[in-house]
């Protein structure tokens, strides 16, 4: 099952349970849950040679770091995204440091043929962005989202199926759209300021 | 009264909102609003979704290996319990300098053993200067050249009980520091080869000296070396696989401690 299609927030429960308290099979759990998905991530970012070794560094940083997670500032996914983020920001920030020989100073890094981005770019922080807060605002929350905004149903045929009132429906992607705005919107300037 | 930051984000999803139409209409800052919400709403629905991509064969068993392992990818930055990393020590001196990592992979740290005080009241030749003083003299005794005086020797652990003694000596020759190692049996390569090395007191840097293909070898030090930093004598067995890093397998390892004479 791909990730992120009706996922079992129950599991996710255990899962994240068990990897708070120090469980290491939480880690293989973790990674066959979301590996998928910070491997899509990585791929998007840069490319596929690269990918693997992303993803290693992502699930070994997590690990590492579990005593820093906290379950009461969001899902667990959510906070594996955002290690994702940074551990792609950091190889792409170092990839910089020591750039191939460049001859033409105006040949900045963009988007090779196959539309994989090689620098980071302004659709490398919305994917980033919106899969953070995605998986950060866990069930029934997510599929709400992912309905209403990738599969462009109405509200009330979302709120039909997952068998919700309209109004909550309305009001999750609501505000997931105002928070990713800001969101968006910030990192966008911060961009601009780094051009 | 303008219209609320949730029904502008209603408006820019496609909800009908004819109360809200009518506001809109004469009023910039709201409409401002809505086009950003869907310009974002644009953004998302092009940029956000992201294909998963299945994860590679033999992936888990690498992440397995580095996050519930003793190999860290890089030499890492010192927990709470650091005494000395000084990481810079490593890099000067070491002769492949890109290369530093953490060896300790599969071998009995050295760490344990209590560190011994520099005396400052020996004298010790300039060439050992730095190196922890030997109170009692080394089991191995290695066989040596009457006009070789020893500076500085070392009894060679065998991390396998398999392996036989080895022991390793510092003179000074020619105004040259030589490290002779030597061994009762040279260890099989397992089809690759047998590489010294001297380590730095916390094990987080190290330099090569070179293949080991003799039961007794002698190799010639690097002018710039500094034994007081890099006091570890480690013989590990290397593949053959043109990666210079240290395999993590080693065989024998001890401290080099100033001889007294």
């Amino acid at each position: 099952m791909p990730a992120g299609d009706y996922p079992s927030s129950v599991s996710d429960a255990d899962i994240t349970r068990s990897f708070s308290d120090g469980d290491p099979d939480s880690l293989r759990q973790m990674y066959q849950r979301w590996g998928p998905l910070v491997s899509g991530l990585a791929h998007r970012a840069v490319g596929s040679s690269d990918a693997e070794d992303i993803v290693q560094q992502v699930f070994v940083a997590a690990w590492r770091s579990r005593e820093t997670y906290h379950p009461d500032r969001g899902a667990l996914g959510g906070w594996l995204t955002g290690i994702t983020r940074n551990t792609i920001a950091n190889h792409l920030r170092r990839r910089e440091r020591t750039p191939e020989v460049i001859t033409d100073p105006t040949d900045l890094p963009s988007h090779g043929a196959s539309g994989v981005v090689t620098g980071w770019t302004d659709a490398l922080t919305t994917a980033l962005t919106v899969q953070e807060e995605l998986e950060r605002v866990g069930e029934p929350q997510q599929t709400i989202l992912r309905l209403a905004y990738f599969h462009q149903l109405t509200h009330q045929d979302i709120a039909d199926r997952l068998e919700l009132p309209v109004g909550t429906v309305k009001s999750h992607v609501s505000r997931t759209l105002r928070r990713l705005r800001e969101q968006m919107g910030r990192a966008g300037e911060l961009d601009a300021r780094r051009a | 009264m303008h219209v609320e930051p949730d029904d502008l984000a209603l408006i820019a999803l496609g909800d009908d909102n004819p109360d809200a139409a009518d506001h809109l209409a004469s009023c910039p800052q709201c409409s401002h609003e809505v086009r950003e919400l869907s310009q974002t709403l644009e953004a998302v629905r092009r940029d956000g979704p992201v294909e998963p991509q299945p994860v590679p064969e033999g992936l888990w068993e690498k992440i397995a290996a580095e996050a519930f392992g003793h190999q860290p990818r890089e030499v890492s930055t010192p927990a709470a319990d650091d005494t000395a990393a000084d990481d810079t020590a490593a890099d000067d001196t070491a002769a492949d300098d890109t290369t530093a990592e953490d060896p300790a992979g599969h071998v009995v740290p050295m760490r344990g053993r209590q560190r011994r005080r520099r005396s400052p009241l020996v004298l010790l030749v300039a060439a050992a200067a730095g190196l922890a003083v030997g109170v009692a003299g080394t089991m191995y005794v290695l066989d040596r050249s009457p006009q070789d005086s020893a500076v500085a020797s070392a009894d060679l652990e065998a991390l396998d009980t398999s392996l036989p003694a080895a022991g390793a000596q510092i003179i000074e020759r020619d105004g040259q520091q030589v490290l002779i190692v030597q061994t009762d049996e040279l260890a099989d390569a397992d089809g690759g080869f047998l590489e010294v090395w001297l380590l730095n007191q916390d094990v987080t840097g190290l330099v090569t000296l070179g293949p080991l293909d003799s039961a007794r070898q002698e190799f010639v030090l690097p002018t710039a070396l500094d034994l007081g930093e890099f006091p570890i004598v480690d013989i590990s067995r290397e593949p053959l696989d043109g990666d210079p890093t240290h395999s993590g397998d080693s065989l024998w390892r001890g401290e080099l401690q100033a001889t007294q004479d």
